[in-house]
Formats: structure tokens, sequence, C-alpha cells
């Protein structure tokens, strides 16, 4: 019997492909910037650098567990192992070829990390873990392809901008104007993800360039790579929507 | 009541800039349309930059967006509180619309389009009324955020 392989998106063109590759586990995500993990923390705002982290249990070696086998199966994150709050970050992405698109982080995350919960509105993503696992996620996604520093965004609160036309100087628009373009042409956070001023500027790196940026997007656009033109992608979603809209009104239909 | 632009033999546009526009730019633009000659009514639209942190966690902290500032436009100086996102015109005619273009042409930083159409309302609202009471002058419908909580002494209340 032939081995099976994950299929994670369907489809042949490079905006499915981009996909997958963001899905896929194994795929190693391109490191674009570096961003300290002191840094991290200030932009999340959920603790002072340096500052222990809260718990909401003793480490769960010093617990007397049950005897489990689903417990000694499954390996606890690094929070859970130290009993850590549940804490969140939230990303939004603009609609203007941003690398990722929400609900490509939110496979992403099912696929790549452990102990998570993470929810998908129409522009803006969440996920909440632990609170050191949260930081690692979010170190992760801040420092590589994930991330265009202009057109994707770390906001906790009021987080529309994903739909509005772009600022004269390419940033995604922020009422709370969290980012801004420094003057050498990286982009700095000068407020936390809700909006609270930080006592430094952090820089997140330069925006990618426009043709990068259309390579690189996971989102189908007219003006961009059009999600008609990939007909395997077409037929699979079709076929989807066959079989949800029968199965609603339950049509005993068979394909 | 009868239609404004029909009494007035005058023509609507909306220019929408492809990018929003922060104070700089709108104060050029702005400055620009009020020289030209034509054009009966003005109005700005896009997206509000708030005072203060509306909601979540840090709701009540002051935002100090550097787009939001007092701008100067034809000698009066008000507070721009949004980012440019669209301009409704309403004109005299087709050479003011030409001339409207040009200013555009010169001023805009980035593309833009102009669409004719009816963008204006003629007609007083339920809001309006609960708001300003009756507006006898009818230039100013159309003008007024509806969403806006600051009283203006515009009608008879």
């Amino acid at each position: 019997m032939a081995e099976y392989k994950t299929q994670y998106y369907p489809g042949v063109g490079k905006v499915a492909e981009n996909r997958r590759n963001f899905m896929n586990p194994e795929y190693e995500l391109e490191k674009q910037r570096e961003v300290s993990d002191e840094d991290v923390a200030l932009i999340l705002g959920h603790r002072a650098p340096g500052e222990a982290y809260k718990s909401v249990h003793p480490p769960l070696e010093e617990m007397e567990e049950p005897d489990c086998a689903i417990r000694e199966l499954v390996e606890p994150t690094e929070g859970a192992k130290a009993g850590d709050r549940i804490r969140y970050a939230q990303f939004t992405d603009s609609v203007y070829f941003a690398p990722s698109t929400p609900y490509v982080r939110a496979w992403m995350m099912h696929n790549r990390y452990r102990g998570i919960d993470t929810g998908t509105l129409s522009g803006r993503w969440i996920v909440e873990a632990r609170e050191r696992d949260v930081e690692k996620i979010a170190s992760d996604l801040l420092k590589t392809e994930v991330y265009d520093p202009a057109l994707s965004s770390m906001r906790g609160a009021t987080v529309h901008g994903h739909s509005l036309r772009l600022l004269e100087n390419g940033l995604m628009f922020d009422m709370l104007s969290r980012t801004e373009l420094g003057e050498d042409g990286n982009v700095y956070y000068v407020k936390n993800q809700i909006g609270e001023p930080l006592d430094k500027k952090i820089s997140v790196g330069k925006p990618l360039p426009e043709e990068v940026r259309k390579e690189k997007t996971t989102s189908h656009r007219v003006d961009g790579y059009k999600m008609r033109d990939d007909e395997e992608l077409l037929k699979f979603v079709q076929r989807i929507h066959k079989l949800r809209a029968m199965a609603a009104y339950q049509l005993k239909i068979e394909e | 009541m009868e239609d404004f632009t029909k009494m007035t033999g005058s023509i609507q546009v909306e220019i929408i800039p492809h990018r929003l526009l922060g104070a700089d730019s709108t104060e050029r633009i702005l400055n620009a349309l009020a020289e030209s000659e034509g054009i009966v009514r003005m109005a700005i639209h896009g997206p509000n930059l708030p005072y203060a942190v509306p909601y979540g966690p840090a709701k009540g902290m002051p935002v100090n967006h550097p787009e939001r500032r007092e701008i100067t436009v034809g000698g009066i100086t008000f507070e721009l509180k949004i980012c440019l996102g669209r301009i409704l015109l309403e004109l005299e005619g087709e050479d003011a619309l030409e001339k409207v273009k040009e200013a555009c042409d010169r001023m805009m930083p980035c593309k833009f389009s102009v669409k004719r159409g009816k963008f204006l309302r003629e007609k007083m609202t339920t809001s309006d009324y609960a708001k300003y009471g009756i507006i006898r002058d009818k230039r100013i419908l159309g003008l007024t955020d509806p969403r806006s909580n600051e009283i203006y002494e515009l009608g008879s209340k």
C-alpha cells in the first residue's frame, strides 16, 4: 500500500503552493527579520520583559496527576508544563497582497503548533495559548515570511484596516497608529497591540517590494493571481460547495 | 421639496483617491479645490481618527494620531478628524468639472477616480430633524455626518 501523503491544499497555482507551504510543518518558513524576545513581549503587552510568567496552577511535575494513558501519550507544551496563564495574540492582514490571510493563519496554526485555540474573523486572526507559547508563536510569525511590516500588523483591539485602501506611505490604515514608517524605511511599532504607547520604537524591518508581495501572497485577487486561473482549485471548491448544499437540504443524490 | 440640482442645474461628482490621504495632502488638495471656481458644495468622507481609544483594554487612552490635526482650507481653520477617503462635490456645470480634474491632476499624490452621480441627499431625514430641527438652508442637507454626536446650530432647534 502506498504511503499516505498529506494533501494540505488543492490547486496548481502559486497561491495554492504558498498556502501549502504555510500549512506544511515540514516546510521551514523563511526568516526575514530579527525581533528580540523582549520586543515581542513589549508588543504583546501581557507582561513586562524580564517579569516572571504568572501561573494559574503549579508546574505539572509538582502536581500529582491521575494515572491516565492520554496524559502519558501527549507531551505538554512548555507553557502548560509551567502552568502559565492563557494569553492571546491577534494579527490583521491587508487585502492588498499581504503574505498571509486570517484563514491561512488558522490552518497554519492547526498544523504547526499544539495547545492552541485559534479563531478567524473577516480581517483578523487570533490565537490563544499558554503565555510562553503565545510569545513563541508571535515571535515566529513576526520574524518570518508570514509577515509583511506594511501589510500585516499585531492588533489586539480596533483591528479595522484590512479591507481599506492603504495610506499614502503604503502602510495599512490603523486608527490607533500603532506602527509608523521611519525615515530609514523601516516600520516601527510605537504602541503595543492594544494601543498603549511603548517606551521605545521597535523595528520590524522594511516593507516587502511589490513584486515579492505578488509572488508570496496567499490571497487570490483579480489584479493578481485569479482563483479562476487555477482549474484544479476551482473544481475542488465547486465540489465542496455542491456537497454542502446537498447535505444541507438532505437531497439524497449520489455524486 | 424640489431637487436642489434641478433647481440650480448643477452636477455632483465623487473623487476617490486610490490611497487614504493624510492631513498634509488633504490640506493641499482642498485648498486647490477651494481656489477653483464653480464649486457649490463640498463634503469629505473617510475613516475616523478618534481622539481616544474607543474600546478594548486601553479604552479612553489618548491616540495622538499624527494625521489628526488642524488644517486651514480657504482661510478657515478646522480640525481634520478623518483620513481622506473621498471628496463629494456639487459643481455649477461641466466647465467646473474640468477645472476640478485639473486641480486633482496637479495636487493628488496618487491615482484617483472621478465619478458622476447623485451623492448628496435632497430631503431631510428623521435623524436630521431630531438633531437639528427643520433645516431651512437646503445647501446644508447631505453635508452633515449622521453618526456624529456633535451639536451644530443648523436648523430650528
